[in-house]
């Protein structure tokens, strides 16, 4: 940690089952997830001095949308856009300006309504020339999953498996737009949308919102019986690579998660619970080894072994993940958030990761060619 | 979902961005090959071309013609992608000899897999902006066909 920065906890959370809500505005999804979260900071809004907001597709100025008409308007409002990262982003801001001294309660909440876009693949940069050459998000991981089975010998039942975890896990959590759980079978025989990903094993499209409040450790232990410190926050983006680069190691991941753990002295082996960002089933699996949570080509394993199971060692994405809970991708920051705290206060009833003290969120964010990715924003956090 | 458009309006995505005159050149056979650049500076090379290095920031960037093949790294088989675009078709990377990755439509793809050789085609076509600048496509295909 730097050494001018003070220490930060979260104080209040907040979120709305994630789903297709077409006929509502994005204050609309984003208020209920903000007002739960002053709720349990047990602040009101005007004692809020900034808010730091996320979203990728869905309009300009959401903080100050959101604030009108939740009694916050005229406080300084930070909008932050990096795809999928967009509110881990915010959030990152948010714990700068808190650390620094320059607030002492911030609002920080992700909002996203992609159904507004009509479903299908994202729309993606149109200058980019292998945008306009077939390049769509399923495909890029699709190589990915491609190139992973041939190098590691793992099969299409080994992807599908991830969604299984997943589903098993989201029907678990009353926030998760999916809620039921999946076989191989199914997983497998259904749409192929870019081979070899089929439907069920590709992120939904849908809409959501989630919020977080903070404030100085100093202060956390009068607004939450069981505030959660911020143990470490890291953001870094893809550096572009003309040439060969192997897509099987995702290189934005390795590196901003092995700069987080140089910062906070803790590793892989000190994480009690983590949501990652499985936007499609061979995102978690590469994940697992970028992480470090074990070597190169034994994901697998792990997986099938239960280790990052509920009721495993590490548990990954207990909430269902971008898979089951969904991806409305500005919110899914502070989702992974929400959920990684409310483990660590022991609130997740039949979810819960038993003991947790210590956990990880990790996102990234879209991409453009000769990147990795174009955003990855990694938190730890700990009580 | 929007409907799809019309069958007549629907085309595939190579025919989306067309190369322009400069990412273009041709071999001493006169077989046309895609051109990339090369930082005269640092080295690093990029296709398609710049006039200022990536790396470096230089703008000693040179022309740098690229062999007309390469090797397939990855590719896929696309079934859901926007409306304007013909489904299914096959995009994928290729690693050409001259250290630079290549993203583009795979033809031919169900006789690939990873690391097979591709051959890099390239074919004139009219402008899509209707006027009379010279304009190009590109594909793989398996080494030795079209």
């Amino acid at each position: 940690m730097h050494a001018n920065l003070r220490p930060v906890s979260v104080i209040g959370t907040g979120m709305i089952r994630f789903g297709k809500y077409r006929d509502s505005t994005v204050p609309q999804l984003a208020q209920p997830a903000v007002r739960e979260a002053l709720r349990e900071a047990g602040l009101e809004p005007r004692q809020i001095e900034a808010i730091y907001a996320g979203t990728a597709t869905s309009g300009w100025m959401p903080g100050q949308r959101v604030a009108r008409d939740t009694g916050m308007s005229g406080i300084p409002v930070v909008n932050c856009e990096n795809a999928c990262s967009s509110s881990a982003t915010a959030f990152r801001e948010a714990w700068v300006a808190v650390a620094a001294g320059l607030y002492e309660y911030v609002l920080v909440f992700g909002v996203e309504q992609l159904t507004k876009l009509g479903g299908g693949t994202l729309p993606l940069d149109q200058d980019d020339i292998e945008v306009t050459n077939g390049m769509v998000m399923p495909a890029l991981y699709a190589m990915r999953a491609q190139r992973y089975l041939h190098d590691f010998g793992a099969s299409e039942q080994d992807l599908a498996a991830v969604a299984v975890k997943a589903g098993r896990h989201g029907a678990l959590n009353p926030d998760a737009q999916f809620r039921t759980e999946t076989t191989v079978e199914e997983v497998l025989a259904s749409r192929r949308i870019a081979d070899p990903l089929t439907l069920l094993q590709c992120c939904p499209t849908g809409d959501g919102a989630a919020a977080v409040v903070i404030c100085p450790t100093e202060r956390a232990a009068t607004h939450s019986s069981r505030p959660v410190r911020v143990l470490g926050s890291h953001l870094a983006s893809g550096k572009y690579v003309p040439g060969f680069r192997d897509m099987t190691m995702p290189e934005i991941t390795q590196r901003c998660s092995g700069e987080l753990y140089e910062e906070t002295g803790l590793g892989p082996e000190d994480i009690d619970v983590l949501e990652c960002h499985d936007a499609f089933t061979i995102a978690e699996l590469l994940y697992y080894e970028a992480l470090g949570l074990c070597g190169r080509g034994e994901a697998v394993g792990l997986l099938r072994d239960g280790v990052t199971s509920i009721g495993g060692r590490v548990p990954v994405n207990p909430s269902g993940g971008l898979l089951s809970k969904g991806h409305p991708i500005g919110a899914s920051g502070a989702a992974q958030i929400v959920e990684i705290v409310r483990q660590l206060q022991g609130r997740c009833e039949a979810r819960q990761v038993d003991g947790a003290r210590v956990g990880l969120t990790h996102v990234t964010g879209g991409g453009t060619s000769g990147f990795d990715h174009g955003a990855c924003s990694i938190h730890m956090f700990g009580v | 979902m929007p409907s799809p458009a019309p069958a007549e309006m629907r085309r595939p995505p190579a025919t989306g961005r067309t190369l322009r005159a400069a990412d273009v050149t041709h071999a001493v056979d006169g077989s046309p090959r895609l051109c990339g650049a090369e930082c005269a500076a640092c080295g690093t090379r990029i296709f398609p071309a710049a006039a200022i290095c990536p790396s470096c920031n230089s703008e000693k960037m040179k022309p740098l013609s690229l062999s007309g093949h390469g090797v397939l790294y990855a590719f896929s088989t696309v079934h859901v992608a926007p409306a304007a675009w013909e489904t299914p078709y096959t995009i994928g990377y290729v690693d050409l000899p001259e250290g630079v990755r290549v993203f583009g439509k795979v033809e031919g793809a169900s006789a690939l897999v990873p690391d097979a050789e591709v051959g890099v085609s390239i074919e004139p076509i009219d402008d899509p902006k209707g006027g009379s600048a010279p304009a190009f496509q590109y594909w793989f295909t398996p080494r030795g066909t079209r």
